[in-house]
């Protein structure tokens, strides 16, 4: 494990039911995330990836294995603690967006900082940088029912970056936009993965995707089937140097 | 932020949350009422004892209240009560229950007939007119002259005699009975067995009661002398025998139907917003925080409630005058800061089954497109 090792998956298992009803969701899979990677999940539907991207979420208790953040197991913290390193470490994005519908957008991003207990004039000054950097300024006072696909996911990205979190997971962040606005989010999440030197974790169908992610991870059947490289450079404009993303 | 997210929760869906924050309004205001009706009921029982300007009564033994009992007396003992040590002043009064026809319809009222010169258990407060001076005159319960639209001047007839209205006097509603007040020598003139007992013998005086008990007894033998406070306190007694344990179970009704509708509607606003709080809880929110704002929906539904509750008893309590004569309303700042305490305490049980929701969430739900 390299010092820009973020996390490190260790046979990862997700099981549910028993005996006849057992369903291998997640089957053993390990990998290690580096600062700057910008990995794609690929896989059929039922394959797992949403599953696994929910275990290093923390959102998923695993069945076995561990989890590892910057050497640490992070399966044996308790419900609270999850809660603050998904808070403070890692932002979502969602692929039906997951904007709350009774505030606006600068609410929108904001919150997350709230329940951080960020400073108010911090949080409105990190919000208005990231609402400009993401060219949707103009819209930060209109609900997400006012806002088109591409402007929703975008303001589901600086909420993710509210925080400025180590690792973004982002679970079909394109299906629900034309390709147009898909391409723009998949740049964001590349460019936001370069320059701010974050691991960013996608879970897609979109083959689209690939020429823009460092990794490509192939899942089948709870197990990770095939490993190759992306097409990360297309997009990235300032590369790192190289870090090590391996795969076990 | 946790209270903009409650709020705009709330007002979401603004038509449920109008009818949910004026329905526990009306929940509150029937607790108001009930108990302003109680208190009201509470000062209207015992108005005229505290009002007697009587340290002492005179009553036959076991009389209790002046409503249930009856205590006769003997007459013509006001001059050898006034010998006894200690004695300011002795008055007799009559309080006889009887039926009189006003406007053309029976109506029952409580006759007192008492001594004009000491004014003992005369009318508690003269609000219209002036009080008796000579004979043949009334003065009147005000909220029994307005319901029968009694004037000053006007004549009501009382055992065949022509009583003229000098005067309207407040204090003098108790609920059971509304009371007219006259002279006992006019008493005595439409009395046709005349003069031959009288219900109480009020005292003024410095002297302890039990210095005094044993020359009352000597000169009223089966009579026993009690505190004002005492027959007040009795007078309550019947009030709250008879009409307490409804008004009780009334307010616990009350209460429990505004419990419940804080709760539907926190619970409604938590289920149709419950995906919002699986996204926060994915994002890292704590259950804690969660529940704050569960808490708070319930607060802010209870506290609009309680404005519009009390907004609506005090409009009621200003038109109970003319609407409902017979009730007075009487709720004093610390029974309705009693009831905003039980409002929050509403509010907080309010919240306690969509907080059991909040914890049961499971945000990997947020998956889900």
């Amino acid at each position: 494990m390299s010092d820009s090792t973020l996390l490190s998956i260790k046979n990862i298992l997700k099981h549910y039911g028993r005996e006849k009803t057992l369903v291998k969701a997640v089957d053993g899979v390990s990998l290690e995330v580096n600062r700057g990677d910008i990995l794609l999940i690929k896989g059929p539907s039922g394959s797992g990836k949403t599953t696994l991207l929910t275990l290093i979420g923390l959102l998923l208790e695993p069945t076995s294995g561990q989890i590892l953040y910057k050497g640490t197991d992070i399966t044996k913290l308790g419900q609270a603690e999850r809660a603050s390193f998904r808070l403070k470490k890692i932002g979502f994005i969602f692929q039906s967006f997951n904007l709350i519908p009774s505030l606006n957008a600068f609410q929108n991003v904001t919150i997350a900082a709230y329940l951080n207990k960020n400073k108010k004039t911090k949080i409105v000054e990190k919000a208005t940088e990231l609402l400009a950097l993401l060219g949707i300024t103009k819209r930060s006072s209109h609900l997400p029912g006012e806002l088109s696909g591409g402007e929703r996911q975008r303001i589901a990205i600086a909420r993710a970056l509210i925080n400025n979190p180590e690792i973004i997971l982002a679970d079909e962040p394109t299906a629900n936009l034309d390709s147009k606005s898909g391409e723009e989010v998949i740049k964001m999440l590349c460019q936001i993965a370069c320059q701010q030197n974050k691991a960013v974790i996608i879970v897609s169908h979109d083959d689209r995707i690939e020429t823009s992610v460092k990794q490509i991870i192939t899942i089948e059947d709870g197990k990770l089937s095939a490993v190759r490289k992306g097409g990360h450079g297309k997009v990235c404009q300032h590369e790192h140097k190289a870090q090590k993303s391996s795969v076990s | 932020m946790l209270v903009k997210l409650s709020l705009r929760n709330l007002v979401f869906e603004r038509v449920k949350f109008i009818v949910g924050i004026i329905s526990v309004g009306l929940a509150i205001m029937l607790v108001l009422v009930l108990l302003g009706v109680y208190n009201g009921a509470i000062k209207q029982a015992k108005s005229l004892p505290e009002n007697s300007g009587a340290d002492y009564w005179i009553v036959q033994k076991g009389t209790r209240d002046m409503f249930h009992t009856v205590s006769i007396l003997a007459p013509d003992k006001t001059s050898d009560l006034q010998g006894i040590d200690g004695v300011e002043s002795v008055s007799p009064a009559i309080n006889a229950p009887t039926s009189i026809s006003l406007g053309g319809k029976d109506t029952a009222v409580g006759i007192i007939a008492y001594d004009p010169a000491t004014n003992l258990l005369g009318p508690p407060e003269i609000t219209g007119g002036q009080a008796i001076n000579s004979g043949n005159q009334l003065v009147v319960d005000e909220s029994l002259a307005k319901q029968n639209g009694l004037q000053l001047g006007g004549s009501v007839e009382i055992f065949n005699r022509q009583f003229s209205i000098v005067g309207f006097s407040g204090g003098s509603n108790a609920i059971a009975f509304r009371y007219v007040f006259m002279s006992l020598n006019d008493y005595k003139q439409i009395q046709s067995t005349g003069e031959s007992f009288v219900n109480y013998y009020l005292i003024t005086s410095d002297s302890p009661i039990a210095e005094m008990q044993g020359e009352v007894e000597k000169i009223l033998p089966g009579s026993t002398v009690r505190y004002t406070a005492e027959v007040a306190d009795d007078n309550l007694a019947v009030i709250n025998d008879s009409i307490l344990p409804i008004i009780g179970f009334l307010v616990v009704i009350g209460v429990a139907v505004g419990i419940m509708i804080v709760s539907i509607t926190v619970y409604n606003t938590t289920t149709e917003r419950i995906r919002d709080y699986a996204i926060l809880t994915a994002i890292g929110a704590h259950h804690s925080w969660l529940s704050k704002v569960a808490v708070l929906q319930a607060f802010i539904i209870s506290t609009g409630g309680f404005g519009i509750g009390a907004s609506g008893y005090f409009i009621l309590q200003s038109l109970a005058p003319e609407a409902l004569r017979s009730i007075e309303f009487n709720l004093s700042a610390p029974w309705l800061l009693a009831v905003a305490l039980l409002t929050v305490l509403m509010s907080i049980i309010g919240a306690l089954i969509p907080i059991s929701k909040i914890k049961k969430i499971d945000p990997v739900e947020v998956f889900n497109a």
